[in-house]
């Protein structure tokens, strides 16, 4: 079965496109309002689940540097990534023709 | 001195008209009027604990000491510790690490960043969000792990 990309995961996903490694806090405030605090691990550690990203854990450098978790999109997300954007783009197509 | 025992008799007998108000009011019922009263009295012991009884108290230590409180060197827990330490007892290492915690090392970093630059009240505000954040997480994270296993379940069973 095709997994099936949650609004909060593709914003998530569409964030970590570039293949950069992010930490939760960042997609938080580059979600413009559409990510929650509250819930932005739980869905992270659902993705990781779902092998749609990766993630490592951050040796702090000093006392003062929390131990982030950084997390990167896989080559399986990507794919993912790419092709419910096909899938929508084409849905969007056919709606605007008819 | 006189004036201001003068104002606090009258702030004194207002509240109290107020509450009585309350208490007989016909638009609350016997047992709201209680809860209301009680949630005054309550507030204003509060408030005379915090803003009467220490500063009295903290005045009388410097009294017995002149040095008292700036000698002794106060030891604090790391924000959001005792939340952390709840997590890891309830839930395992794995869970701990990858989900729960997070959002308690967020607040702190926040923190810490906030108290550097000698803003207090922003960081008394982080502390206050992080820990309501940390325990919605935590909230959320339950919810989810009892859908899947319900969901689970459903599947077993056919």
């Amino acid at each position: 079965m095709f997994p099936s990309l949650s609004q909060k995961e593709y914003v998530i996903m569409d964030l970590m496109r570039v293949g950069r490694e992010v930490y939760g806090l960042e997609l938080v405030n580059d979600g413009k309002g559409k990510l929650k605090r509250g819930t932005i691990y739980v869905t992270l550690n659902r993705m990781i689940e779902k092998g749609l990203i990766s993630s490592r854990r951050t040796i702090p450098k000093d006392e003062l540097e929390a131990p982030r978790r950084l997390y990167k999109i896989t080559g399986h997300g990507q794919r993912v990534l790419e092709a419910t954007e096909r899938a929508m783009a084409s849905i969007y197509s056919e709606a605007k023709g008819v | 001195m006189g004036k201001l025992k003068t104002l606090l008799h009258f702030l004194y007998w207002e509240l109290m008209w107020i509450l009585e108000k309350m208490v007989n009011s016909p638009r609350l019922g016997r047992w709201e009027g209680l809860l209301v009263y009680t949630a005054v009295v309550f507030a204003a012991l509060g408030y005379c604990i915090r803003f009467v009884w220490f500063p009295v108290f903290q005045g009388l230590q410097f009294l017995s000491n002149p040095l008292g409180g700036i000698s002794k060197i106060r030891v604090y827990r790391p924000a959001g510790s005792i939340i952390l330490k709840t997590i890891r007892f309830l839930f395992s290492e794995k869970v701990v690490d990858n989900v729960l915690a997070l959002p308690i090392y967020d607040m702190r970093h926040e923190y810490n960043k906030a108290l550097l630059q000698g803003e207090i009240k922003k960081a008394n505000w982080i502390l206050m969000k992080g820990r309501f954040i940390a325990i919605f997480t935590i909230f959320a994270y339950v919810v989810t792990t009892f859908g899947k296993s319900i969901e689970k379940i459903w599947k077993i069973g056919g």
